[in-house]
């Protein structure tokens, strides 16, 4: 299997407050991972784990305070100064809300022949039909229906379909999914997660599939890391991962999804942080006030990775 | 069993006007349920099916557009039997809280970002109990927060000091700060992680079993749904399109919408292809003629493009409103 991206190291810090009382959220510590191709690979956790941050990063939207971002062995910051339309070529972006990722004042079709346009890909306007028709072909969408229409005509799940199309035009590498399907109706939820398999299996695109919904995730994802507070704490194949959790937070995480299922109910009871923010500035492991079996050593020095049966955990447990 | 709330044959559309045109939306439709005593009942349904206008129209928001078409919303309670819209805004209001209280939609956000948590449990308790000091007020609101097990110290925070989970738990704690019979919550746990998602069904649950009381829950997360509820109410373009309690319904879906629903969702240890539904919802003001469901539905035939079905009981407990039933 060949490597497509690989992160090595990626840190970004951000301050927060006025210049009297300034503090430092560590939104991503130090996360290292690989996407292979062409493979689904998730990044899961609950807001304000980084996930999105990551993606963000990659995308060039955001600048990492340290670490490196390597493209087909290429570092990613040089790669963009060489040549940004090749950048923008292989990586496309999928995002949360349909809604908001298309401008109401304007057709949806003009969105796809300035892509078109702009990146150089074709030159004239009949070529781009062409093209364009093959990729709402591959969504199961028509021409018709989509030509010279507001994005208020059609509904979310059309939308999101739509914005998948557009991300295919410059016939990426590797698609960048940030939560794609949970503004989606519950129906025609799982019509665009199977679409993200079909690309993978027909086109060859590899995927980071960002989620907090760890169900679909089983479902479609090869490998996946779970993050927490900006450290990925278990990384592996996403079966081993979600059926055999090895870290506390994972464990947690995996009980307490609602399974559609009313003969399961949950023996043990939770505990919630009442704020976020001390989680973010503990030094060592940054479960700990919650982690069943803390211990003494947890709370000065900050784990590193153990390898168990195939994935990495972030946990002394396993020392 | 006894009942606390009925609905009888309740319509309530949006009423607009469009350019000149009227336009009316038909959010809830011909909806008959019985909520009973000291259950949990569901209803689910996904976005834009009108669950949260039935909702509205049980607890008697009525803002235009919003408008009661026909129907009745019944209240049961002392042995005596309210129609909400009979009574005036006065006997209305000695009503709520007191026997029927609303966790709204993204309620998290209701809170008053410039004042303290503790100053929105005495305006709460001011107006509905009235005659006593702000020092007792403050102790009652105390006394609340730790019989439902959340720490008395988050009185003294702002609403931004919290968390999305506690904001949460904090105003599920205000609607029940005066023990109501009822507690109608929307949506509740969405836009919650899993773990303080469950931290919040904990918590309702809790009050549930305690006051042993109603909750009627609105969600479109089958999941919460099977793991909360005791009875559910599918709803589709906004009619109930069927109801039964939580095992039957999981066990045995009689409407092929429901068992999109049930068997579109994909579960650890099973990784064979799920579909969904094809097609997509209709938009409540241009409904097809017949069942709402029947351009989706794989088993439409003649009866279902002319004929809307009814709700009818076909099973003790369990209802369907699908020509299908007959058919069988």
């Amino acid at each position: 299997m060949k490597k497509l991206l690989k992160i090595q190291n990626l840190t970004k810090i951000y301050s927060m407050g006025s210049i009297f009382s300034r503090i430092k959220i560590t939104a991503v510590e130090d996360v290292s991972f690989t996407v292979n191709e062409p493979e689904i690979f998730t990044l899961a956790g609950e807001s304000g784990c980084g996930k999105t941050t990551t993606a963000k990063i990659i995308l060039g939207f955001e600048e990492q305070t340290s670490g490196v971002i390597l493209y087909k062995d290429e570092p990613m910051n040089k790669l963009r100064l060489k040549d940004r339309t090749k950048t923008l070529r292989e990586i496309q972006a999928v995002f949360q809300n349909p809604f908001s990722t298309f401008n109401p004042l304007r057709t949806v079709d003009s969105y796809f022949y300035e892509t078109l346009i702009n990146l150089r890909i074709v030159s004239t306007k009949k070529e781009a039909q062409k093209e364009i028709s093959q990729k709402l072909q591959a969504v199961g969408l028509s021409f018709e229906e989509f030509t010279q229409r507001y994005p208020s005509e059609f509904s979310g799940g059309q939308l999101q379909r739509l914005s998948i199309a557009r991300a295919l035009l410059t016939d990426p590498s590797l698609i960048i999914a940030d939560e794609p399907v949970s503004m989606v109706d519950a129906s025609l939820r799982m019509s665009i997660v199977n679409l993200f398999k079909d690309l993978k299996e027909k086109y060859g695109v590899s995927v980071i599939y960002i989620t907090h919904d760890l169900t679909t995730a089983y479902y479609i994802s090869d490998r996946m890391a779970i993050m927490f507070r900006g450290n990925i704490v278990e990384m592996g194949p996403a079966e081993e991962v979600l059926t055999n959790p090895k870290h506390p937070y994972t464990c947690l995480l995996r009980e307490s999804v609602p399974e559609p299922d009313p003969e399961k109910e949950w023996t043990t009871r939770v505990y919630l942080a009442e704020s976020e923010q001390e989680e973010y500035l503990r030094t060592g492991c940054k479960f700990v006030a919650r982690c069943p079996s803390a211990m003494e050593k947890c709370r000065k020095f900050n784990p590193p990775y153990f390898e168990v049966n195939g994935t990495d955990v972030k946990c002394f447990l396993y020392e | 069993m006894q009942m606390v709330i009925s609905t009888r044959e309740l319509k309530s559309y949006y009423v607009l006007d469009v350019f000149g045109k009227g336009k009316v939306i038909k959010a809830v439709d011909d909806v008959n349920i019985d909520v009973r005593e000291n259950e949990i009942y569901g209803i689910a349904g996904e976005s834009g099916c009108g669950k949260s206008t039935l909702l509205k129209a049980i607890f008697g928001i009525m803002d235009p557009p919003l408008r009661l078409t026909a129907g009745k919303v019944l209240y049961f309670h002392k042995e005596q039997v309210y129609d909400l819209y009979s009574l005036n805004s006065e006997a209305r209001r000695n009503l709520r809280w007191k026997f029927i209280s609303y966790v709204p939609q993204g309620s998290m956000n209701v809170l008053n970002p410039v004042v303290k948590i503790k100053e929105t449990f005495k305006d709460f308790l001011d107006s509905h109990l009235k005659g006593k000091t702000k020092s007792q007020y403050y102790e009652m609101a105390k006394e609340h927060l730790a019989s439902l097990g959340l720490p008395p110290k988050i009185l003294e925070a702002y609403p931004h000091q919290l968390s999305g989970g506690m904001r949460q738990r904090v105003t599920i704690a205000l609607a029940t700060l005066l023990n109501p019979k009822i507690i109608i919550a929307d949506e509740p746990t969405t836009a919650l992680d899993v773990v303080t998602q469950r931290g919040v069904i904990q918590l309702l649950r809790d009050i549930q079993s305690t006051l042993m009381n109603t909750i009627v829950l609105v969600t479109h997360d089958m999941g919460v749904q099977a793991t909360m509820s005791t009875r559910i109410a599918v709803m589709y373009a906004g009619r109930i399109i069927e109801e039964a309690p939580t095992k039957k319904l999981f066990q045995d879906p009689k409407h092929p919408y429901t068992g999109y629903l049930i068997h579109s969702l994909p579960k650890f240890g099973d990784k064979s292809r799920r579909d969904s539904a094809p097609g997509s919802p209709p938009s409540l003001a241009a409904l097809p003629l017949g069942c709402a469901f029947h351009p989706r539905c794989p088993y439409a035939f003649e009866r279902c493009k002319s004929q809307t079905p009814t709700l009818k009981s076909y099973e003790p407990d369990h209802k369907v409103a699908c020509w299908l039933m007959e058919e069988r």
